[in-house]
């Protein structure tokens, strides 16, 4: 049965934390199912470690409708498009397996998006790190802030988390990198540039908050930066005609 | 602002200042760096203060995640962060699109310029190489620095040449390396080869894998430099270690440095391929008696750095009163070389300007060509006093040794005696003159063709494209009978 939306979270070796990632992202699920918003959870485990199977499928707020893939693509990209494939929402919105969300943030999202008619990528307003750093940012909205697409090639001015019609994730979906073993990375960059490339617009959901847990080692994106990978070719940067 | 400028006159330790002036001076600055940097943080991203709803929303959340909140249970030690509106990297990677154009090109080779040198000159001899083997339209050059290069003119028609230092200007070794891994990535060349662009080493460094995924990657190295306590640097000694494995090859011109980068950086040895540099200039061998045509001469060209060893051709110059000595160069940047002065008093010895071409410098007076260096490739120079039948005097060091017999080569690069000896054999016996100019001749010729060249580089696996089979119309074929 098609829902509303499908929440798409990817796991790898969070142990113990994707405990409490999963009771906020759970609470918000709950709450647009009050808000009469039918959701779905789809529970990525990525080569995950044996501690992350055990909170993930043992946590105590899972209804028992959640789909759980265990998948050993080993890397975010395949893991996130592996999820997306067993989509049914209207809308599909990923999230990342350590981190906390607003208790209004699917809510709010899905009912943004209901009014909208554009062809837009939906993110949280504000982005509050902790742990390693603490410290929070307002996400670009390309509407209502400056915009320069030549920012791109120096910044990703969005966190990996994103909202958008499931259609979306089809027509753009994610590049797999491998990191270690190609030297590119950055999926969620390179996926952002290549919505802007293809004409979508970033836009940010007023009210909603994404809590972005830094971690000295062991996250995707510190793993990118240790390894200086650079992302991917991308259609914002340039196309060269092959004769 | 009192606020803070009295917070600062009260940090300041005026003992300190006295006794450890630069110490405390650098504390001070430091200070004031900090105090700027977090100025300009909050001055370009405006709105310092957390939103009410989202420390709400914090505390919330703090009992299913407390790293949310402060040791104290608040949300007061957060900070604002914009995102950096940088734009500038962003506007000079388009100017860099709009110069290299919409069409693919298979071949990018990347230099810092191109200027006259022996450097220049080979990597004239690469491009003349993918000229023959594809269309010229498929290459690119990159000018990596914003360097004037008089030689461009020398570039083979139809190749495009991109200004990419001009383009970039002052920006940052870091942001030009990012600009440029970008182009590449985005081009996805056959080739990219670089022969002396630090940018595009730096590139290979911090992106060599990635760069290699889709690209073949070559680079170009000839010798070490030397550093004013003579311990070897430059490009081999610094970015080696880290690329190798993302290199394809590595294109030297002599079979010491590879030898010598193996055994002293650990690099394998089949990393390397030795390509020799071709002599394509015409060779008119002498056959004359090479008598001494009125005062022995001696010629000397280079440039007037304490590479080229001033220093020694000065002791030779006054160690020789009764020869003359023709100096040709041109004075590197800097402080002139402290020799330079002297020679300039001698008065056996002329010291000529910048020249153009070798054998324009050679005259029927002139017995050798005193080659004086401390550290060395293989100089296209010696090549040039090889094809003009001038003997040449040279240390053995680096790749001279591939093209003269160590035998008569000077042993020690900092012997004038040694050097004035040869030269004195050389003014007193026509015979050995002959001899060498023929033994010269003879190295030549031996593997510096152009098909020597090309064969090596074909040899070289994705480096050339492969070549077009030539099938035979066998009807033709029978009617031609």
């Amino acid at each position: 049965m098609m829902s509303d939306l499908t929440v798409i979270i990817t796991f790898h070796r969070e142990g113990i934390l994707a405990h409490a990632t999963l009771r906020s992202y759970l609470l918000s699920r709950d709450r647009a199912l009050e808000a009469g918003i039918q959701v779905d959870v789809v529970l990525v485990l990525d080569k995950a470690d044996a501690e992350t199977v055990q909170i993930v499928r043992g946590h105590p707020d899972l209804r028992g409708d959640e789909l759980i893939i265990e998948a050993a693509v080993g890397d975010s990209a395949l893991a996130r498009n592996l999820g997306i494939g067993s989509a049914t929402g209207t809308y599909v919105c990923t999230l990342d397996g350590d981190d906390l969300i607003s208790r209004d943030y699917l809510q709010r999202h899905v009912e943004f998006a209901r009014r909208e008619q554009g062809r837009v990528i939906l993110h949280p307003e504000v982005v509050a790190s902790f742990g390693m750093d603490d410290r929070f940012s307002c996400q670009l909205d390309q509407r209502t802030m400056p915009f320069s697409t030549d920012m791109m090639i120096s910044e990703n001015p969005w966190v990996s988390a994103v909202f958008a019609r499931r259609e979306v994730f089809q027509d753009v979906p994610y590049e797999p990198c491998f990191p270690r073993q190609t030297g590119f990375g950055y999926e969620d960059w390179h996926w952002n540039c290549q919505t802007i490339a293809a004409g979508y617009e970033h836009v940010v959901v007023p009210g909603t908050a994404y809590f972005y847990r830094l971690k000295a080692s062991g996250s995707i994106n510190t793993e990118n930066s240790a390894l200086q990978a650079v992302m991917p070719p991308s259609d914002l940067f340039g196309r060269w005609r092959r004769s | 602002m009192i606020r803070r400028i009295s917070g600062l006159v009260g940090r300041v330790s005026f003992r300190q200042l006295i006794t450890h002036p630069r110490a405390e001076l650098g504390r001070i600055l430091a200070w004031i760096a900090r105090r700027l940097d977090r100025l300009a943080k909050v001055t370009a991203h405006g709105r310092p203060d957390l939103p009410p709803w989202l420390r709400d929303e914090m505390i919330a959340l703090a009992s299913i995640e407390h790293g949310l909140l402060g040791s104290g249970g608040d949300t007061d030690h957060y900070r604002h962060y914009g995102i950096p509106m940088v734009t500038k990297p962003g506007e000079l990677y388009r100017r860099i699109l709009a110069e290299v154009g919409v069409d693919y090109y298979s071949h990018v080779l990347i230099l810092p310029w191109l200027v006259h040198g022996g450097a220049d000159r080979g990597a004239l001899y690469h491009l003349q190489a993918w000229t023959e083997t594809l269309p010229a339209a498929k290459i690119l050059v990159l000018l990596s620095d914003a360097t004037e290069s008089p030689w461009i003119d020398r570039v083979p028609a139809g190749v495009k040449v991109v200004p990419f230092g001009r383009i970039v200007g002052d920006m940052a070794m870091e942001g030009r390396v990012k600009l440029l891994t970008r182009l590449l990535v985005q081009m996805q060349p056959a080739v990219i080869h670089t022969i002396n662009s630090r940018v595009a080493w730096e590139s290979f460094r911090t992106s060599g894998l990635a760069l290699s995924q889709r690209s073949r990657l070559f680079a170009s190295l000839f010798c070490d430099d030397h550093d004013g306590n003579m311990v070897p640097v430059g490009y081999a000694r610094s970015y080696l270690r880290s690329c190798y494995t993302h290199l394809t090859a590595i294109f030297c011109d002599n079979t010491v440095y590879p030898e010598k980068w193996a055994m002293e950086l650990g690099v394998p040895r089949k990393a390397f391929t030795v390509l020799r540099f071709p002599y394509d200039r015409p060779v008119i061998e002498k056959e004359d008696a090479f008598g001494a045509q009125g005062t022995p001469r001696v010629l000397w060209a280079g440039r007037f750095d304490r590479q080229k060893r001033p220093d020694i051709l000065l002791a030779v110059a006054r160690a020789m009163p009764t020869v003359g000595f023709d100096v040709h160069g041109v004075s590197v940047l800097g402080p002139e070389h402290p020799a330079m002065r002297a020679l300039h008093a001698l008065p056996n010895v002329t010291v000529h300007g910048p020249f153009a071409r070798f054998e324009d410098i050679v005259t029927p007076a002139h017995v050798g060509y005193l080659f004086t260096t401390s550290w060395e490739g293989l100089p296209t120079i010696l090549l040039d006093a090889a094809a003009a039948g001038l003997p040449i005097v040279a240390p053995a060091v680096g790749g001279i040794v591939d093209m003269i017999e160590r035998a008569w080569l000077v042993e020690d690069p900092d012997d004038a005696e040694a050097f004035v000896l040869r030269l004195q054999q050389l003014i007193a016996d026509p015979e050995l003159r002959r001899s060498r100019r023929h033994q010269q001749y003879a190295a030549l010729a031996a593997g510096r063709a152009w098909s020597d060249f090309t064969h090596t580089l074909r040899a070289v696996e994705g480096y050339l494209p492969e070549a077009t089979p030539m099938f035979l119309n066998i009807s033709q074929q029978g009617s031609a009978k």
